[in-house]
């Protein structure tokens, strides 16, 4: 019974990271891929991002955190083949996580204008682009299971588990996630018409994107022999859950036009939630797959005082978060901007 | 170079280089919005200006000396398995109760931040206020849970070692170990001191040159009123500490001392320099009876000396030896420090701080961050070649990723670039409040 408390908690925590994290990447994505003809209105699209991410991103950044601590607390066989076997795009992630988290915060506060702030920028978008990618060539090789402990040779046990076109294409298609997410909520974070055509018109590509890029997150991983495809079809529930995210995508981009900025946030949540919910429940109960089988949460879990301990710290620490990001959300998200930051 | 032939070598340099760094942004993010909340608070009750510009300029260094230490942290929580899998496998379910609700901590603290850095009138101001002082609470208490983690690396409890393997694990023992609460509150403490003195010095060097403004003043005497309380009470928290070590580990005691013989009415030694050859330390002060009694509050106690213990047991006797008389040699001159400010600041008839002791001042910015890593080596070297003090060797746990010592070069390299911007945007935000008496 704990591990399954648990394995809930994990599963809001990653969704939660993916959605107010994702959107945090995905704001720095937009930025990268901004054309440059659109100069005019080009400092206004950065003020409002900073406005948007600004009070929010540490806190977004802490259910990573907390996937972290849960997973070597309560299952550190899990955090351990990670660590160990994915080294190399662990570092990566860090690396993006670091510069982008310093790049951002020194873009807003350094007061003076002119070359480092381009600097800023320039480091702050290309390291939103990498980290994610990252993220996603680890979600991959995560499913993949070319994990392998018995390996001999340096190749085959650090670099062979994620180097390789699915995770790349995994990758990809996590980016266009983040920049969907990112363009659909900072639409109803300003009230310039042409700022918000932009961001309309660019989650509309992005939402073109995540489609194309989830097909060939398949069709790679047939080309790398792993039957991804039929083991969806094979799962009523994953075929559910995507039924379902294309009826509240078809909502969203029926009534575009209409939709109040809370709809379609929700809408837009929804989605994403149901895709994640879908490759979860391919994946499920298994965490990693290794070639010397699959690693789960059962199988992996720490001795039972530990986990009750974890749930304890979990549920309080719950009760006391929930409330009080309600009203960080509140304040930055859901109130009438009544004032100049 | 011996990094990249020695795996062992590199993962404890990065270990000891990440968390050396990290500890300094962390220890601000413990303690500057307590000062901060002073500020505001002053300026809430007397509307004086000066106030409302100190919070501001102090948030806004804040904010981006808070943003590298949730990233360096982050860092961190992975670098235990990235660089220690082995020992997190065995620790994980062990200490990591103090990390699960240090999560909570985290998230309670970056709330806070999120609505005190950019709530500014939007919401009332005492919910304002408030959340800002949580900012600090939530830090403190994210230093103690993490601190407590550490100390059961010092004294492991909660568990029984059997074949290799930990049975009968108890989290809650593990958590309150043996010496939890003085590493956790000298920490705590040490925090204060190096932060109080670093930003009242740097107030100092401002209030000299910009011919003696008010706002450097005020922030002087903010910071270091704090700094000196902590300073005065750090000795008393060490003693408590040393007590502990005396008694856990006698081997980390007898090398902070350089202390080679069991002998009763062993002396305190001052200074010097250990000599591993002849075992016995050249040059040195020796006040007879004195590590006796602050050992064990007795002057003709017994206390073990390095003899007792197998050779390849002992810590590098050198290091933990200095770094033990840093930390000490500091903290006795904060002290006295701290003790002149507090006369010449809380005296009667109040008069601008001398120029001397302003100057005295400038000169101890670095002093308690460099007895805080003083302090860390002392802990942390001393317990080698343990990682979880007699039950794992740390060489025993170390990655098997080769090239560990490219990950060492990569670390110093990001983090140098990322420290040096840091310093340079404080500077010009520091300047640019230099001016005229303006809130922005
Ligand atoms: C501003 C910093 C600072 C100052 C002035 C002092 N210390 Fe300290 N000391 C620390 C900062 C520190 C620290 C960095 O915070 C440590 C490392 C681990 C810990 O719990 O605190 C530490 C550890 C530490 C230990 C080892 C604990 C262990 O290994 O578990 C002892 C015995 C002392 N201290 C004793 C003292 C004494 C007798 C001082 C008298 C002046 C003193 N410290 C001043
Ligand atoms: C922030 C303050 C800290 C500093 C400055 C610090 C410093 C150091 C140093 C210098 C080493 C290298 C020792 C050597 O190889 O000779 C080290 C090792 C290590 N520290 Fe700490 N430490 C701190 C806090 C912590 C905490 C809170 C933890 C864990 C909860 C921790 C866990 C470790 C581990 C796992 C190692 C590697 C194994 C070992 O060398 O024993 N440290 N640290
Ligand atoms: C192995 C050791 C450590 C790990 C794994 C670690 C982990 C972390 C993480 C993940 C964060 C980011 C949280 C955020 O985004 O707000 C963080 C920040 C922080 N850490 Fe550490 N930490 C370690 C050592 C320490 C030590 C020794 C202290 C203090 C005694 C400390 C105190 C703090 C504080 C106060 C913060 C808040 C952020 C800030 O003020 O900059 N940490 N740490």
């Amino acid at each position: 019974m704990w591990i399954s408390i648990i394995e809930l908690i994990s599963f809001v925590a990653l969704v939660f990271y993916i959605i107010f994290g994702g959107a945090d990447y995905g704001a720095g994505i937009l930025e990268f891929f901004k054309p440059n003809k659109i100069r005019k209105i080009d400092s206004e699209i950065e003020h409002i991002i900073t406005k948007a991410i600004g009070p929010v991103w540490e806190a977004n950044h802490i259910w990573l955190i907390l996937i972290i601590v849960i997973l070597f607390n309560g299952f550190p066989e899990l955090f351990v083949t990670l660590t160990t076997f994915l080294h190399l795009p662990l570092v990566a992630i860090l690396l993006g996580i670091v510069l982008r988290g310093v790049a951002f915060t020194f873009r807003h506060y350094d007061i003076f204008e002119g070359r480092p702030k381009t600097l800023y920028t320039r480091i702050f978008s290309f390291s939103s682009l990498w980290t994610s990618l990252w993220l996603g060539i680890t979600a991959g090789a995560v499913i993949l299971g070319r994990i392998d402990p018995t390996a001999k040779n340096v190749y085959d046990l650090y670099i062979h588990p994620w180097f390789n076109i699915f995770c790349l294409s995994v990758g990809i298609f996590v980016a266009s996630l983040f920049t969907y997410l990112a363009s659909s909520f900072l639409i109803g974070e300003t009230d310039n018409q042409l700022i918000k055509n932009y961001f309309r018109q660019r989650s509309l590509i992005a939402n073109i994107a995540v489609i194309l890029t989830g097909g060939a997150v398949f069709f790679t991983a047939q080309y790398e022999g792993f039957f991804l495809m039929s083991k969806f079809f094979y799962n009523s529930f994953s075929i559910a859950m995507m039924i379902l995210a294309t009826i509240f995508w078809s909502c969203q981009e029926i009534y575009r036009k209409r939709l109040t900025f809370l709809m379609r946030r929700v809408l837009v949540v929804g989605q994403v939630t149901f895709i994640l919910l879908g490759f979860c429940f391919i994946q499920a109960p298994t965490v990693i797959s290794t070639t010397t089988g699959p690693l789960t949460m059962t199988n992996t879990a720490a001795p039972e005082a530990t986990l009750i301990q974890l749930v304890v710290a979990l549920v309080v620490g719950l009760f006391l978060i929930i409330p009080s990001l309600i009203y960080l959300f509140w304040i930055f998200k859901f109130r009438q901007d009544d004032s100049k930051i | 170079m011996e990094f990249f032939t020695n795996d062992l070598l590199a993962a404890r340099r990065t270990m000891a280089f990440s968390l050396g760094f990290h500890i300094i942004f962390a220890s601000i993010g413990m303690v500057m919005p307590f000062f901060m909340a002073a500020s505001h608070y002053l300026y809430l009750k007397t509307n004086n200006i000066v106030y409302l510009k100190l919070t501001k300029m102090w948030s806004k260094g804040v904010a981006i000396l808070f943003a590298t230490g949730a990233v360096t942290g982050t860092v961190l929580s992975f670098e235990l398995g990235l660089l220690w899998p082995e020992f997190m496998k065995h620790a994980g379910p062990i200490f990591g109760m103090p990390f699960s609700w240090e999560g909570t901590a985290f998230f309670l603290e970056a709330i806070a931040i999120g609505i005190f850095f950019y709530g500014w009138n939007r919401i009332p101001k005492w919910v304002h206020w408030f959340s800002g002082l949580m900012v600090g609470v939530s830090g403190l208490l994210s230093g103690i849970f993490i601190v407590a983690a550490n100390s059961w690396m010092n004294t492991p409890s909660g568990f029984d070692w059997v074949n290799g393997k930990a049975i009968n694990i108890d989290p809650v023992a593990a958590m309150f170990n043996k010496h939890w609460f003085q590493q956790a509150l000298h920490m705590s403490l040490a925090a204060f001191v190096s932060v109080g003195f670093a930003v009242g010095g740097i107030h100092a060097y401002f209030y000299l040159k910009n011919k003696k403004t008010v706002l450097n003043a005020k922030a002087l005497k903010i910071a270091l009123t704090f700094g000196a309380i902590a300073a005065i009470l750090q000795p008393l928290s060490g003693h408590l500490s040393a007590q502990k070590v005396a008694e856990n580990q006698p081997l980390k005691l007898a090398a902070m001392e350089a202390h080679f013989k069991t002998e009763k009415r062993a002396s305190l030694i001052i200074g010097g320099i250990p000599n591993l050859e002849k075992q016995e330390v050249e040059h040195a002060i020796k006040i007879p009876g004195a590590l006796s009694f602050l050992a064990f509050n007795s002057f003709d106690a017994e206390v073990v000396g390095l003899d007792q213990f197998p050779k390849d047991e002992w810590p590098p006797v050198l290091i933990v030896h200095v770094a033990f008389q840093i930390m000490v040699a500091l903290g006795s001159m904060l002290i006295l420090v701290g003790g002149i400010f507090l006369f010449y600041s809380y005296r009667k008839n109040w008069k601008p701080l001398p120029v001397w002791l302003l100057r005295t001042l400038i000169a101890f910015i670095p002093a308690g961050f460099i007895a805080l890593e003083a302090g860390w080596t002392v802990t942390e070297v001393g317990r080698q070649p343990w990682i979880i003090y007699n039950i794992m060797k740390t060489k025993d746990a170390v990655s098997t990723v080769p090239g560990l010592g490219f990950h060492f070069l990569f670390f110093v390299i990001l983090y140098i670039i990322v420290g040096s911007a840091c310093v340079y945007l404080l500077y010009r935000l520091i300047k640019s409040y230099q001016g005229d008496i303006n809130v922005d």
